[in-house]
């Protein structure tokens, strides 16, 4: 592993971590989904330093960013791109809507309607925008990290399971630590400071972390655990359905990166458990209320019901 | 049937009934196949939508006719066919109102019994094979009709239905060794296509020529030491001492000549017999014949079954007919004397013929007594007077009529067996010498493989025995004066040039003792048919006893049905270990099998893992509960992980092994 390549990473969990206080596992797993490809779901109540956490990253990731607040009037074309007639050219040109970047920033998502939701989240999936039957390819690479409020709060559009689907991890913020609370009630307006800190990754530095991460190793065993607890999600009657084909794959994907930022060049099962909540609690359903008795999420609830050894 | 059942289940079905129909087709009336196939094809009709199921008329008058067809087919019901036929007709008939998934298992039951039948007919080997492939067959349907419309594979009814018998397999041979075995039941029914079969009790000139062309087999005899060399291998079956001019039969029954039962007072004829060799002991398993005589070697003993008696002419009855394969041993002496005191009025009964008829004989018969000075020289005459002059020994002799003695002596010289062993015992008794005829087989094919004799009907043979003074009853045999190579090597041999030994069947295993391999091929299937026989069809109460006393001592006939049901049960707790594991539990890796056993270690110690307990967060646990061993855990989990979750295969499985052992030492030895 490039010792280069590792200090830039220790840098990036630094700076972020001096940024959003007393949240290392929450920075982690955010960290997780951008090396493990994927996209990034922060769900919490407003004024849990969502956004914050989300500017953090696109600027110390070093990436072209963009930001859309998503209300209930926002349109697709404000979100893709629209194509209008030049007076000067006299001709019909594209304008890049916001998403034309490598991190998107969606705040709020599920305060828009679903037909805004969906024209974001088909581009999170192909990599591509079709608008007016041209197909423009995204940036390489292309992040959303989306934030979004708990469902039962009033004026949400709730995401349906097939697009909460696309989301790599789901990472809930919650409420900080005293000391940290002291901390930030002491030294006032965070975002001041992602305003003064520098970018310690670029573009072609998170594509080649990628490509380390994809390198892993993954044992025979691992997989068999792997399985194991798919198996699980999709025999037990506690629960609607079970883990999709994608979800397994996304469980994977995400421990790779996680033994990555480890520093270890093989998966373990200590990798799989610590982000299976955060893959799973949001592509499953709990139907029967055994989670809820055990104030565990469904994703924990699920680690503690199946053997890690065969 | 259509909305409940999916489609392929009635392909299966269709097919299973066909195959469970077929072989009884076959021995049934051509109208009963007819039926069935009528019955098939409507049924066909219907599953492609193009006919309609027969309304409540159709169907009555269809069992109506049936059941008419079977009363004038048989006469009566009282015989097993009808009801077989009966059997087989319902079958078919229920095939045309088949709608609901009930009638379905109806008619699937019912090909259960129908496959019942078959061992009726036939418990041969491949016959058995048979009959285990439709019972699969059939259940293959059953598991047809219980597939899910979304998930039709056409061969998986198959797969499951052979996954199901091989499963029954074990427990099939514990019924079948364990099952408390009662009276025989297939030889209950009478069957009208049982036909006697093999010798018959009376002998015209030219009778055993039919079972010269038959090449079914007679009986196989296993002796326990070395063969008798073949020209003894002279097979009694029964003796013929009353001739009426044409046909020899058996003599009519007089109470001194009582047969010598065993548990009762043995008649006085038996202390005249004296032996003379060592005894040979054998086994005879013989074919159903519907006849009481048995065949064995001269000089038989009296046997030890209950269900056999020794006649006064020398051979074994049986009380009741052979209905079934038969199976007894037997004892004989090869060099013995017989009735050397046979008093005037018994030596009478052997010198008797008609008052008149076949004038030529008789007088040839006197002139010979008076130019020869002892009985003994007159037979030798006489078989000279066979070799020297044209007589020809042939399996198509010319039709005799009339004094047929004289006609075959003087006249055509053409014959066989019984013309031979007929006319000379005809001159014996014209010459007033006692003489009688034996018929029964004489000769048979070794089998190397099964190590037993084989003899076929076409081995059937007679030849006469004269009584000399001094020396009792003596077997001579015209035949072997005549043709030699009939007795020394056989009837295909003695008929080589003639080209008429199973003429009327153009192909036969037995005609083709040129290819080597293929009689290398007919021992086999000879000797595996033999092994069947005796083992499997023969495992009778006395066997069962025998074989079980091997592995519990005295073991007595109620004790079977405890064994039978603790070993059932037993097999049935088996095959549910072996499915439950099979199906919760997968193949527990090697690395699992390592790290469960380094768990089980510190379990003891009261360190159990918890089950969603990954092995690091494990060995941390232990490192920080047992810190005098975390160098050692350590070393143990960093190994581990590397190995099963890095697949760095330089840690070798040994290495890991040892260091569970060292630490299983530390923990045992706590002064280390």
């Amino acid at each position: 592993m490039d010792v280069d390549i590792r200090q830039n990473l220790q840098n990036t969990l630094d700076t972020l971590n001096s940024i959003v206080l007393g949240k290392p596992r929450e920075i982690k797993l955010a960290l997780t989904a951008v090396l493990g490809g994927g996209h990034l779901l922060i769900e919490d109540l407003p004024g849990m330093g969502k956004t914050t956490l989300a500017q953090a990253m696109s600027k110390v990731l070093g990436l072209s960013h963009q930001r859309i607040q998503f209300t209930s009037d926002v349109l697709p074309s404000d979100v893709l791109g629209v194509t209008v007639f030049s007076q000067i050219d006299g001709e019909f040109s594209f304008h890049q809507g916001p998403i034309f970047c490598n991190l998107l920033l969606a705040d709020e998502i599920n305060r828009t309607t679903p037909k805004s939701q969906s024209a974001l989240l088909e581009a999170m999936e192909e990599g591509s925008v079709t608008t007016e039957g041209v197909t423009r390819e995204l940036p390489d690479p292309f992040f959303v990290i989306a934030t979004q409020n708990p469902n039962h709060q009033t004026g949400t559009y709730p995401l349906p399971e097939s697009q909460l689907d696309r989301f790599l991890l789901r990472v809930q913020l919650g409420y900080p630590d005293s000391a940290s609370e002291r901390i930030l009630l002491e030294s006032g307006n965070r975002r001041n400071l992602i305003a003064s800190c520098d970018a310690v990754l670029d573009g072609e530095k998170v594509k080649a972390l990628q490509h380390e991460v994809s390198l892993l190793r993954v044992s025979e065993e691992l997989l068999d655990y792997l399985q194991r607890l798919a198996e699980f999600t999709r025999q037990s009657e506690a629960l609607r359905y079970g883990l999709s084909p994608r979800g397994v794959m996304a469980v994977l994907s995400a421990a790779k990166a996680w033994a990555y930022i480890a520093g270890r060049d093989y998966v373990i099962p200590e990798d799989i458990q610590a982000i299976f909540s955060s893959a799973t609690d949001h592509r499953l359903r709990d139907q029967s209320g055994k989670t809820m008795s055990t104030h565990l999420s469904i994703g924990e609830w699920i680690v503690t019901q199946v053997d890690v050894i065969n | 049937m259509i909305a409940l059942a999916p489609r392929n289940a009635l392909a299966w079905m269709l097919i299973a009934q066909l195959v469970v129909l077929l072989p009884q087709l076959l021995r049934f009336p051509w109208w009963i196949s007819a039926v069935c196939f009528f019955c098939g094809l409507w049924r066909v009709l219907i599953f492609q939508q193009r006919a309609a199921y027969p309304g409540w008329p159709i169907k009555g008058f269809l069992v109506l006719v049936s059941l008419v067809c079977l009363v004038v087919q048989w006469g009566s019901m009282l015989s097993l066919e009808p009801w077989v036929g009966l059997l087989l007709l319902m079958f078919s008939l229920k095939l045309l109102e088949m709608q609901r998934s009930g009638d379905v298992y109806q008619v699937i039951l019912l090909g259960y019994f129908v496959a019942l039948t078959h061992f009726l007919y036939d418990q041969s080997f491949s016959g058995s094979s048979y009959t285990f492939a439709c019972v699969t067959m059939l259940t293959a349907s059953l598991v047809g009709c219980q597939q899910v419309r979304a998930d039709l594979r056409p061969w998986l009814p198959l797969r499951k239905a052979i996954s199901l018998i091989l499963q029954a397999v074990p427990l099939m041979l514990v019924l079948f060794v364990l099952f408390p075995r009662l009276a025989p039941l297939w030889s209950i029914p009478q069957q009208h296509s049982m036909t006697v079969t093999g010798i018959s009790d009376r002998m015209t000139m030219g009778s055993i020529s039919e079972l010269t062309q038959s090449s079914e087999l007679a009986f196989r005899a296993t002796f326990q030491a070395s063969l008798p060399n073949s020209q003894f291998l002279y097979w009694r079956g029964l003796v013929l001492t009353e001739f009426d001019g044409k046909t020899w039969q058996r003599p009519p029954f007089q109470p001194k000549n009582r047969l010598s039962r065993p548990g009762r007072s043995q008649p006085d004829w038996l202390s005249e017999r004296q032996a003379l060799s060592e005894p040979i002991a054998y086994q005879i398993m013989m074919e159903p014949s519907q006849q009481q005589w048995l065949f064995t070697l001269p000089m038989v003993m009296p046997a030890v079954s209950s269900k056999i008696g020794l006649s006064r002419d020398q051979h074994l009855v049986s009380f009741e007919p052979i209905r079934s394969r038969f199976r007894f041993d037997a004892v004989s002496v090869l060099s013995f004397r017989t009735d050397t005191g046979l008093a005037d009025s018994q030596q009478e009964r052997y010198l008797t013929l008609p008052v008149d008829g076949n004038p030529l004989s008789r007088r040839f018969a006197a002139r010979l007594k008076a130019s020869r000075s002892s009985n003994q020289a007159v037979a030798q005459a006489v078989l000279d007077y066979f070799r020297e002059e044209q007589f020809y020994y042939t399996l198509r002799p010319d039709r005799l009529e009339g004094e047929v003695v004289d006609q075959f002596l003087f006249g055509s010289r053409r014959g066989f067996c019984g013309h031979f062993a007929g006319s000379f015992a005809f001159l014996m008794r014209a010459a007033g010498i006692p003489a009688r005829v034996v018929v029964g087989y004489q000769g048979g094919e070794y089998n190397p493989i099964g190590n037993y004799i084989e003899v076929r009907q076409f081995d059937a043979h007679a030849w006469s025995e004269i009584w000399l003074q001094g020396r009792g009853w003596v077997r001579i045999d015209p035949t072997a004066a005549v043709a030699p190579e009939r007795i020394e090597m056989g009837l295909q041999a003695a008929m080589q040039e003639e080209g008429s030994f199973l003429e009327n069947i153009p192909v036969s295993w037995l005609k083709m003792r040129g290819f080597a391999w293929l009689t290398e091929l007919r021992f086999q299937i000879s000797a595996w048919a033999h092994y069947w026989n005796s083992f499997v069809v023969g495992y009778d109460p006395v066997m069962q006893i025998n074989l079980l006393s091997r592995i519990w001592e005295d073991i007595q006939p109620q004790d079977l049905a405890h064994i039978t049901i603790v070993a059932f049960i037993g097999i049935i707790v088996l095959l549910a270990i072996i499915m439950l594991r099979s199906t919760n539990s997968r193949r527990s890796s090697q690395m699992s099998i390592l790290f469960n056993r380094f768990a089980a270690l510190f379990a003891q110690l009261g360190y159990a893992r918890a089950i969603d307990e990954a092995p690091l967060d494990y060995c941390k646990r232990l490192m920080s509960q047992r810190p005098e061993l975390a160098e050692a855990i350590q070393d143990f989990s960093s190994s581990y992980m590397t190995r099963c979750y890095g697949n760095d295969m330089s840690i070798s499985v040994d290495a890991l092994d040892r260091k569970i052992n060292g630490l299983k030492m530390r923990l045992l030895s706590p002064m280390l």
